[in-house]
């Protein structure tokens, strides 16, 4: 009996003794995560109703955001045609030899490569592009639906054949290079396609569609990385050997006579080096950049081939000749600081340790990046170096500018001629601006449109020279676009330029925005380089002082002759935005805009006493205009970072956990606290929309601060736990949820996704299809059309109303520093402006759907590579001037409400710790939305979030448990409460103007309850602990029972 | 007291010890063993980071009390059933101070890929808290001796 009651109470004790500690750990879990598992469960935290009593108008129409369709179909189907009409707009006609294109009605093509099929073409960036093939028109259909006349043959042979990306797994070390990437390109050589299949008769134009794929998580390899793929030289941004003989075996077919054209489309978001396309050995007749093609981008390609779209893109980017030659790669992907000394090796998304086996390097604390380049990235260099070697610049160094670049930033061919005449440009002091005029003339012999890109060339002066500021020989300032012009027509084009971007930022002297004195110059041109030549010619230079040709000196016009010394620090404040302070007298105060970056820039960083006594700076030097030859740094040479090992190496350790042991919470103050739960108002959400007028009631309206003065505590916790994709009601003030897209382009989950949603609303029969797969962000950018963007965004709104989203985690907003950078489907531009430009339109267009968009990743996040925790080193000139111009010009000219902050780190401090994000992003830009981080690090916490401006973590783990204890706030930190309650209003504010609001009137109430898993998982609570108590207690009577029978009465078992 | 007859008892009932172990004492020291290694390789591997903490780090230590018990004559019927709960706060401890670095390491999905980057610290943990679980349960249930005829001082002498 004994023996039996032993074993059932041990076993019983275990039992219940895991069930109860799980239980515990779970509940601790769950309880942190209540919010993702109540939205992933499908069910609510709240009931919106209409309070009868309050009598409102029964009559009006609260759907503030409608849409202009009528089903799933319809809108998908909208969204597929705009993939069709950016690429017709954005694919640009990069070479065009013997009038090879257009090929004309029904002609008949083969089409090259195994990136040919279905699968292996490139749609979109590598995740998007694996997932969402199936809903797109492949190359071979959209051509043939044009009318062109695809080889069937040649095309099943690849279809059937084994040839095409596919994943390669090696000594236990996956290439898989990040989330979704596959590197190897495994193209057929020529020797492997059958003889008939690939020379076919009639079949006399060759194109060779070259693609090149990747993501999210890790850059394309360089320099030997994953070297055992197939890439020549461990460069997947380079032919292998199996495309060169590809493209010698349709040279030799040419040449034999069985074909007659070659063509090659650029079916990619990563450049490769265009050295191949002037190659006599391939003869290449013309080549045609097209991105990533989306939904119906095959489409839009048939009809640019066949001749019925007149392609008038313009390039988002420098097409290097030679991506060995862009100085941006000195310093680019991984560099990581060793306590070992030494550096680890890359190699693909693993590190590899001196025995070559994998380290693990967690969340790539030891890891950092200097963009040691500064300004001079992309056009800003090869540009600038060359107008320099034209002007014969002391220490300009050996420099080719035809071995570097194949096709400048801007450029873009066309089936016919443009000329631009007429150029003027004039001060506007009424608008502080310089009107543009220019006039496009169609002198060739089809119809088609034409963009014009206005460039401006700053001085570069003494003091820069002295300073360190540093200055672009051109920079695109503003650009529009012709309507389809017949052959003989014009157009005048009129635009203006804010002559605050005549100003540069000087890091060193005066540490502001400085418009310095000097010759200015305007001029337009088919990209960067004809407008230096343009200003070359201005200046009276020619091809025999080193021209690559000669420019038109009427298209550049000097200007900026009424700035005056008195005119320096003109645009040292910012504009008056939401965030301005007041005076006394309530009158609103310019921001002075200063340094934010120090710590930031290596030249100036001196770590401070938290680094120990070693810590120092200065020691490095960027890129100068000054010294090219002394500055620019070529190759991966680790050398060049040793002495930053040995100091930076000191600091590392404690900038990754500057989120733990530096924190607000260690500071506390006896800063008030703002008030709360205050009952003299009782303002709804919904009353802080509009006025009575319909106008929109501004962020720093007192309403607000009354509203705010409303919330408790608890409320604004609520607000603030929201995070991971959702925010949560608070029914205080009947604070609807929202819902987000996390996306680089456009919504791709299915509309089914949320309830609020037209598709679940209406119960619409395709509701579970996906929107249409979006082109690639510098195709966007490439159509240098606003009207075209905007009205791509309107298409963007139109997907989240129907999916139920009220924002998007997005639309990718970084740089494309280097064309190995892993996820630049999903930005722009090298060029801040141009990107900011197009997010502006984008935002403009979402907006009339209530759909709000939080720009990411912000800031210097230009690689995959080391971006959870790698330092990014830069200075203030380049951040401000490239990196954050795409969320200044996305923030004040498209009021994008909101950013993403980066995962990298700014010098050693963690992005959404940095201070920027209230001085920058809100102080100077102005912007009133929320910001979130990227997905949840370790080195991030949640209170010195708030205090720095980072609203929301991207998180189900909304841990302020340093703040909030029992029901209110910690004392000693007022001005956290105050930080969290300024995020509040952030949050709220950018709700109130979302599609959230739809069907919300004075009278809707919003009521919060208990999940009701969260009812049945408590319910368990009482059960477990009192089997957990009976198990303990049952174990402890069975051995006690034991025990006493044994020494007390001597019994033995 | 007969300090030398008490030492010739517990030589003996050592010697017995020693020579009669079995499947569930054998189970408690390799469950010992391996609770031991763990806080070592936590250590390693997140020492730096926010998912290390002092109390996941020390627990496992406390096994060394399970082997205490296990060598004493009076308790040591308790030790796999103590050695059990050890091991089972310390896996839950580790699991509650660890999870964001899961959150975080499976953002974006579990593939093989993301698995391996969880890295070997991580992965040891959790498995060798898991097998140091399963053989304490193994350590309550099963014989920590052999049942052999009880050997007395007489007996050996003679």
């Amino acid at each position: 009996m004994k023996k039996v009651l032993s074993i059932v109470s041990r076993a019983l004790l275990i039992a219940f003794t895991f069930l109860f500690g799980a239980y515990t750990v779970a509940n601790t879990i769950l309880t942190v995560n209540e919010g993702t598992i109540t939205s992933f469960l499908g069910q609510n935290y709240a009931n919106k109703v209409k309070d009868e009593t309050l009598g409102a108008d029964e009559e009006f129409d609260s759907e503030y955001f409608k849409s202009e369709f009528k089903s799933v179909a319809e809108v998908k189907k909208s969204g597929e045609d705009f993939t069709q009409r950016v690429m017709e707009e954005g694919a640009v006609l990069l070479k065009n030899e013997n009038n090879a294109l257009p090929l004309g009605d029904n002609a008949k093509i083969s089409l090259f490569s195994a990136s040919s099929v279905k699968g292996n073409t490139v749609v979109s960036g590598a995740r998007e592009n694996n997932e969402k093939q199936g809903g797109t028109t492949s190359l071979k259909d959209g051509l043939e639906s044009v009318g062109l006349d695809v080889n069937d043959d040649l095309y099943n042979w690849y279809k059937d054949s084994d040839y095409g990306r596919k994943p390669v797994v090696s000594g236990g070390v996956s290439h898989g290079g990040g989330l979704y990437t596959i590197w190897n390109i495994n193209e057929a050589p020529w020797s492997a396609i059958p003889d008939n299949v690939k020379i076919k008769d009639g079949y006399e134009t060759a194109v060779f569609v070259l693609s090149r794929l990747a993501g999210e998580g890790a850059d394309a390899p360089i320099y030997g990385w994953c070297a055992d793929t197939d890439h020549k030289d461990g460069n997947y941004l380079m032919l292998n050997d199996d495309e060169i003989s590809v493209l010698q075996g349709l040279k030799a077919a040419k040449d034999a006579g069985k074909i007659k054209k070659i063509i090659v489309l650029c079916n990619w978001t990563n450049q490769v080096m265009m050295d191949f396309v002037d190659n006599p050995a391939y003869g290449i007749d013309a080549v045609l950049y097209s991105g990533s093609i989306g939904s119906k981008g095959s489409v839009a390609i048939g009809n640019i081939l066949e001749g019925s779209v007149n392609p008038s893109g313009k390039l988002s980017d420098t097409f290097w000749k030679n991506h060995y030659l862009n100085p941006v790669h000195a310093n680019y992907g991984a560099t990581g600081f060793n306590t070992n000394g030494g550096y680890y090796k890359y190699y693909g998304q693993m590190y590899l340790d001196a025995n070559g086996n994998p380290y693990n390097t967690g969340f790539d604390k030891n890891s950092y990046v200097v963009y040691q380049e500064g300004i001079y990235s992309g056009y800003r260099y090869t540009e600038t170096r060359y107008e320099d070697k034209v002007l014969g610049v002391e220490g300009v160094g050996e420099y080719n500018y035809t071995d570097v670049v194949s096709y400048p930033f801007g450029y873009g061919n066309s089936y016919t001629t443009f000329e631009y005449s007429a150029f003027s440009a004039e001060y506007n002091a009424e608008t502080d601006a310089y009107d543009i005029s220019v006039t496009v003339t169609n002198t060739g012999s089809v119809a088609g449109k034409e963009a014009a890109q206005i460039f401006l060339q700053k001085p570069y002066t003494d003091y820069d020279k002295q300073t360190g500021v540093e200055t672009a020989a051109v920079e695109l300032v503003v650009y529009d676009k012709t309507e389809i012009l017949q052959p003989g027509a014009s157009e005048v084009l009129n635009m203006s330029v804010d002559r605050r971007d005549f100003a540069k930022y000087d890091s060193y002297g005066h540490k502001t925005y400085i418009l310095e004195q000097g010759d200015y110059y305007l001029t337009v041109g088919n990209g960067a380089h004809e407008a230096v030549n343009n200003i070359l010619a201005a200046k009276g230079k020619t091809v025999t002082d080193g021209m690559t040709a000669n420019g038109v000196a009427d298209l550049a016009k000097k200007v900026g002759n009424e700035i005056t010394q008195e005119d320096l620090l003109l645009y040292s404040v910012a504009e008056i935005n939401a965030h301005s302070e007041k005076d006394e007298n309530g009158v609103a105060q310019n921001y002075k805009i200063t340094n934010q970056f120090d710590d930031a820039d290596l030249k100036i960083f001196e770590g401070g006493a938290q680094y120990g006594a070693n810590a120092k700076g200065g020691a490095w030097t960027y890129v100068t205009r000054s010294n090219w030859s002394g500055t620019v740094k070529y190759g991966y040479d680790l050398t060049t970072h040793a002495w930053l090992n040995n100091d930076v190496n000191l600091y590392k350790t404690q900038a990754i956990t500057d989120g733990i042991n530096w924190s607000i919470m260690n500071n506390p103050t006896d800063e008030a606290y703002p008030t709360v739960g205050s009952t003299s108002t009782a303002w709804q959400l919904i009353d802080l929309k509009m006025d009575e007028d319909g106008n929109p009631i501004p962020y720093d309206d007192q309403r607000w601060e009354e509203l705010l003065d409303q919330l408790t505590w608890n409320d604004i916790v609520l607000v603030l736990q929201g995070g991971l994709y959702n925010t949560v009601e608070v029914s205080n003030i009947s604070a609807p949820a929202v819902n987000n897209y996390d996306t680089d382009l456009g919504v791709w989950g299915p509309y089914s996704q949320y309830e609020a949603g037209l598709a679940s609303k209406l119960n619409d029969p395709n509701k579970g299809e996906r929107p249409a797969t979006y082109v690639d962000n510098g195709i966007v950018a490439a159509t240098r059309n606003s009207d075209l963007q905007y009205e791509y965004g309107v298409q963007w709104g139109e997907d989240c109303l129907w999916a139920g989203y009220h924002g998007l985690y997005g639309a990718g907003a970084n740089v494309h520093r280097s064309p190995y950078l892993g996820r630049a489907y999903g930005y722009f531009s090298e060029d801040g402006y141009l990107g900011g430009k197009a997010l502006a339109q984008i935002n403009l267009g979402m907006e009339t759907k209530g759909a709000y968009m939080l720009a990411k990743h912000c800031v210097l996040n230009e690689q995959e590579t080391n971006r959870c925790g790698g330092a990014s080193w830069a200075n203030e000139q380049s951040i401000r001037e490239i990196y954050l111009r795409v969320f200044d010009v996305a923030i004040t000219e498209g009021s994008v409400q909101g950013v993403m902050t980066s995962l990298n780190r700014i010098g050693t401090k963690p992005a959404p710790h940095h201070p920027f994000l209230n001085n920058v992003l809100r102080k100077e830009f102005g912007m009133t939305g929320y910001n979130i981080t990227d997905s949840w690090m370790g080195y991030m916490n949640q209170e010195d979030l708030i205090f720095a401006g980072n609203d929301l973590p991207l998180s189900g783990n909304t841990d302020i448990s340093a703040l909030y204890k029992n029901g209110s706030f910690v004392e000693g930190f007022g001005h956290v409460a105050q930080a969290a309650r300024n995020c509040a209003h952030n949050v709220l504010y950018t709700i109130v103007h979302s599609s959230a609001m739809n069907g919300f009137t004075s009278d809707t109430r919003v009521i919060r309850y208990t999940p009701a898993w969260q009812v049945l998982f408590n319910s368990f609570k009482p059960v477990v602990g009192t089997l957990f108590g009976l198990s303990v207690a049952l174990y402890v009577l069975v051995e006690a029972w034991i025990i006493v029978d044994k020494y007390v009465f001597k019994k033995e078992d | 007291m007969d300090f030398n007859k008490i030492l010739e008892e517990n030589k003996v009932y050592y010697k017995n010890y020693i020579q009669t172990r079995w499947i569930g004492f054998y189970a408690l020291v390799a469950a010992v063993v391996l609770t031991l290694i763990i806080p070592f390789v936590y250590k390693s591997g997140f020492e730096i980071t926010n998912y290390y903490s002092g109390t996941a780090f020390a627990l496992p230590f406390l096994s060394l009390i399970a082997l205490v018990l296990a060598a004493c004559k009076y308790t040591e019927r308790y030790a796999p059933v103590a050695l059990f709960i050890i091991i089972l706060i310390s896996f839950l401890v580790f699991i509650e101070t660890s999870y964001m670095y899961l959150t975080s390491a499976f953002f974006g999905g579990i593939t093989g890929n993301i698995l391996k980057q969880a890295g070997f610290p991580y992965s040891f943990c959790t498995i060798a808290h898991l097998v140091g679980l399963i053989l304490s349960g193994v350590a309550v249930f099963a014989k920590p001796a052999r049942e052999v005829k009880n050997v007395t001082n007489a007996e050996e002498v003679a």
